[in-house]
C-alpha cells in the first residue's frame, strides 16, 4: 500500500482488505469460506487466481461485484474500488456500478445469454442502461463497433441473431463485448475458455490480451498456462485461503508453498522428457464444513509438520511482491 | 518387428455416418461422423486420439465398442473379424474390452450401492455367480483402484469426481478385459486429482498388461500416457505417429496450430503461436476437399477442391496434407 506514492507504480484499482465470508446454514450457523482475503488488483495489470474447484475462486469473483446468494454472508473486511467500499454500497448503487465500472464474463455463455433477445440488443442493453446520454443511433454504432472490436465477422448481420446461432466461441466473444460495452475500470473474468475447445480457446486468449490495457483484469482458471499467458501476478488460493501471492514468473520457477509446488507439478508436460508418474496431491480438497483446523492444506501436505494442524500460518513477505503463508516459511520472513 | 506379429486391434476403413434430416420422409442428410479411419493397436501399448469436440473421436469410441454399428469396415480384434456381431460374438467380445467415460456419474444409479454397481458387470457377463464370490471381487476390485473395500455400501453422491471415477474404472475391470477404450476420463478432474487418476492408469496398465485406447481433447494428457498419437479432424485421420515424433515433427498444419495453441506454463516455450480463424465446420456439410481447407493457414486452391490421402512420411508417420514439410 505504501508504494501508491511511487510515481511509477500503477494505483490499486481494486482491493480486499481483510475479506472474510461464510455460508449460513438451517441453523443459523455461520461456516467460513473465504478467509481474511488481502490483495488488491493494479491499474491496467491483469491478477490469475488459481486453485482446484472448491477452493472459493469464483467465490471471490462474485464477492467484488456483489452477486453471492443470500445465504452467503459477509464476516468483516473490505472491498475497495477507487476507495469506494462496496460492500457498505446499496443495491441500487450496485445496479450502477455493475457493468459500467466492474463487469463479469463467465464460463458458460449460454446461461448468461437470454435466448429470446438478438445479440445486438443485448449489448445495447447494457448502453441502454448506463449510458442513457446517448442517441439510439450512437448506441447503435457502438454495438457494431464492440461486435467488430472481439472479433465477430459482418457485425451488421450477425448482431440480429440469436444466441444459439452463434457457436460457443462466438458466444464467448458477445459476452465480452457486453462486458466492455462501458469500459469498466475492473473486468472479471472466472474460467472464460474452460468450455470451449483449444483452438477456440486461443482465439478468446488473443482478444483478452489485445483488450488487456483498457482496464485491470482479474482472471480466475484452474490452468496456470492460461493465467501465465495473460497475467502479471497470480494468487493460489486453497479452501478460501490466499497461500501464495507473487508475480506470475516468480511463482512458475520457483513455487514455495506446498501446495503451489504439488500444482504445478501434477501438470503432464509437453516438452522435455515424459515423466513415468506424475506428481499427485493425495486427496482432495475438502468440502467447508469439513475445513481442518490450522492450515487448511495440512492434511493433504507432504511437508506437515506439528504447528500445521494447531495454528494457521501468518502471511509472510518472502521478497517484495512475494508472500506465502506456510510454517515452513515462518522463520525466512524479510 | 512390430510388423510381424498380428495387431491386437485392427480397424479398415471404419466410416459411421448419422442421418440427421428431420422428418420421415424428408432426403436424408449424412453426418459425417467418422470417414474411413484405419489404424493398429499392439498389445500392451496405448494409442491416444485427440481432436477438437466435433472431430468423431467419441462416435469412434462407440464403434470400436460396437455400442453403434459402422456404415462400412471392418474390425478386428486378436486377429477375429467383430463385424457383423453375432449374439454369441459379442457375449466374448464383452469380457474383452471394457470402457470408462468421462463423467462416471452420469453412468451411476443414484439409488445404486457401489457395490451392486460394480458387481452388475459380473453377473451379466457370468464371470462369477456365487454371492460370496462376487463380493470378494468387489472388494479386490474397489482396493485395486485405490479405494477401501467397506464403501461398497455408500451411494455414488457420497463420493468425489475423482473417486467416482475410481469406480468407474473398477466397473470396467470387474470381467477383467485385456482392452479398455477411455473417453476423456479425466477432463472433468481437477489437475491434483487428474494426476491421480493418470498414475493409476499406469499403474494398471503394468499390473493387468492392458492396452488402452484413450480418448481426449487435452494434448498434454495424451502424450503423457500414449505410445501413438491419432491426430483426427472432422471425422477423418489426419496424422498418425509415434507420440516423440508427433511432437518433435508435427507434420500437418492442424496438428501444429493445436499443439502451438496450448497455454503453456512454461514462459519460455511460448513462442511462435498459430492462431486458427473461425470454427470447426460442421461435419453435416464438411469442406470439399481438404476438410481443413477452410481453417488452413497453409492452403491455396489445390487443398479446396482436391481431397488428399492419408501419405507415408516414415515408417510409423502418416499425414493427411501433400504440402507437410519435409
Amino acid at each position: 500500500m505504501q508504494n501508491k506514492l511511487q510515481p511509477h507504480e500503477p494505483r490499486d484499482i481494486l482491493t480486499f482488505n481483510n475479506y472474510s465470508a461464510g455460508y449460513k446454514d438451517d441453523e443459523g450457523n455461520v461456516i467460513n469460506l473465504l478467509d481474511s482475503l488481502t490483495f488488491s488488483v493494479k491499474e491496467g495489470q491483469a491478477l490469475g487466481i488459481v486453485g482446484e474447484s472448491g477452493c472459493g475462486k469464483s467465490l471471490t469473483g462474485l464477492s467484488a461485484i456483489r452477486l453471492l446468494s443470500k445465504q452467503i454472508v459477509g464476516q468483516g473486511g473490505t472491498i475497495l474500488l477507487e476507495h469506494e467500499d462496496l460492500l457498505q454500497k446499496t443495491e441500487e448503487e450496485m445496479q450502477d456500478i455493475r457493468g459500467s465500472r466492474i463487469a463479469m464474463i463467465f464460463q458458460e455463455p449460454m446461461t448468461s445469454l437470454n435466448p429470446v433477445l438478438t445479440v445486438g440488443f443485448q449489448i445495447e442493453e447494457v448502453l441502454t442502461r448506463h449510458r442513457p446520454d446517448l442517441s439510439k443511433e450512437s448506441r447503435e454504432a457502438m454495438m457494431l463497433g464492440l461486435l467488430k472490436e472481439v472479433g465477430i465477422p459482418t457485425p451488421e448481420k450477425r448482431a440480429k441473431n440469436y444466441p444459439h446461432q452463434f457457436s460457443g466461441g462466438m458466444r464467448q466473444r458477445v459476452m465480452i463485448a457486453m462486458a466492455i460495452a462501458c469500459h469498466p475500470s475492473v473486468l472479471i473474468a472466472d474460467e472464460p475458455t474452460t468450455a470451449l475447445d483449444v483452438t477456440i480457446q486461443a482465439q478468446i486468449l488473443e482478444i483478452m490480451k489485445r483488450l488487456k490495457g483498457n482496464g485491470s483484469l482479474i482472471l480466475i482458471s484452474h490452468n496456470l498456462g492460461i493465467i501465465a499467458e495473460l497475467c502479471e501476478e497470480v494468487l493460489v488460493m486453497y479452501a478460501g485461503r490466499i497461500v501464495e501471492h507473487s508475480d506470475v514468473k516468480t511463482i512458475l520457477k520457483e513455487p514455495l508453498h506446498p501446495y503451489t509446488r504439488g500444482l504445478i507439478a501434477s501438470i503432464p508436460t509437453l516438452r522435455g522428457p515424459k515423466k513415468k508418474t506424475l506428481y499427485s496431491i493425495s486427496g482432495s480438497v475438502p468440502a467447508a464444513r469439513n475445513f481442518p483446523t490450522g492450515c487448511r492444506f495440512h492434511p493433504r501436505c507432504d511437508k506437515c509438520m506439528d504447528i500445521c494442524k494447531i495454528e494457521v500460518p501468518p502471511t509472510v513477505t518472502i521478497r517484495k511482491g512475494h508472500t506465502v503463508s506456510c510454517h515452513l516459511y515462518t522463520g525466512a520472513a524479510i | 518387428m512390430s510388423n510381424l506379429k498380428a495387431p491386437f486391434l485392427e480397424v479398415q476403413g471404419l466410416t459411421k455416418h448419422f442421418n440427421i434430416s428431420h422428418g420421415l420422409f424428408e432426403k436424408p442428410i449424412w453426418l459425417h461422423a467418422v470417414d474411413d479411419v484405419s489404424f493398429a493397436v499392439q498389445k500392451g501399448e496405448t494409442l491416444g486420439i485427440v481432436g477438437e469436440s466435433g472431430s468423431g473421436k467419441s462416435t469412434l469410441a462407440r464403434l470400436l465398442l460396437n455400442l453403434i454399428r459402422p456404415n462400412a469396415g471392418s474390425i478386428k480384434f486378436k486377429g477375429n473379424d467383430l463385424l457383423p456381431m453375432t449374439k454369441a460374438k459379442e457375449r466374448m467380445f464383452r469380457r474383452e474390452m471394457q470402457m470408462v467415460f468421462q463423467d462416471p456419474y452420469a453412468s451411476l444409479n443414484p439409488r445404486i450401492k457401489i457395490g451392486e454397481a460394480i458387481a452388475e458387470p459380473i453377473k451379466a457377463n457370468r464371470v462369477f455367480e456365487d454371492k460370496k464370490v462376487i463380493a470378494a471381487r468387489v472388494a479386490e476390485l474397489l482396493e485395486m483402484v485405490g479405494l477401501s473395500s467397506d464403501v461398497a455400501q455408500s451411494y455414488p453422491h457420497e463420493f468425489s469426481g475423482g473417486q467416482r471415477q475410481r469406480i468407474g474404472i473398477a466397473r470396467a475391470l470387474g470381467v477383467s478385459p485385456e482392452f479398455l477404450v477411455c473417453d476423456e476420463v479425466v477432463s472433468a478432474l481437477d489437475v491434483s486429482i487428474q494426476a491421480q487418476i493418470l498414475n493409476l492408469f499406469s499403474e494398471l496398465k503394468s499390473r493387468l498388461n492392458l492396452t488402452y485406447i484413450f480418448i481426449s481433447h487435452d494434448f498434454s494428457v495424451i502424450r503423457h500416457v500414449s505410445d501413438h498419437i491419432l491426430v483426427m479432424y472432422l471425422g477423418e485421420i489426419i496424422e498418425i505417429a509415434q507420440v516423440d515424433a508427433l511432437f518433435l515433427k508435427p507434420l500437418h498444419p492442424y496438428t501444429r496450430a493445436l499443439i502451438s495453441a496450448i497455454p503453456e506454463p512454461d514462459v519460455q516455450n511460448r513462442s511462435g503461436k498459430i492462431i486458427l480463424e473461425g470454427d470447426i465446420p460442421s461435419a453435416a456439410d464438411p469442406p470439399p476437399g481438404c476438410r481443413f481447407s477452410t481453417r488452413c493457414y497453409m492452403a491455396n486452391d489445390r487443398c479446396r477442391l482436391e481431397h488428399p490421402e492419408l501419405l507415408q512420411y516414415e515408417q510409423q508417420h502418416f499425414v493427411r496434407c501433400p504440402y507437410a514439410e519435409v
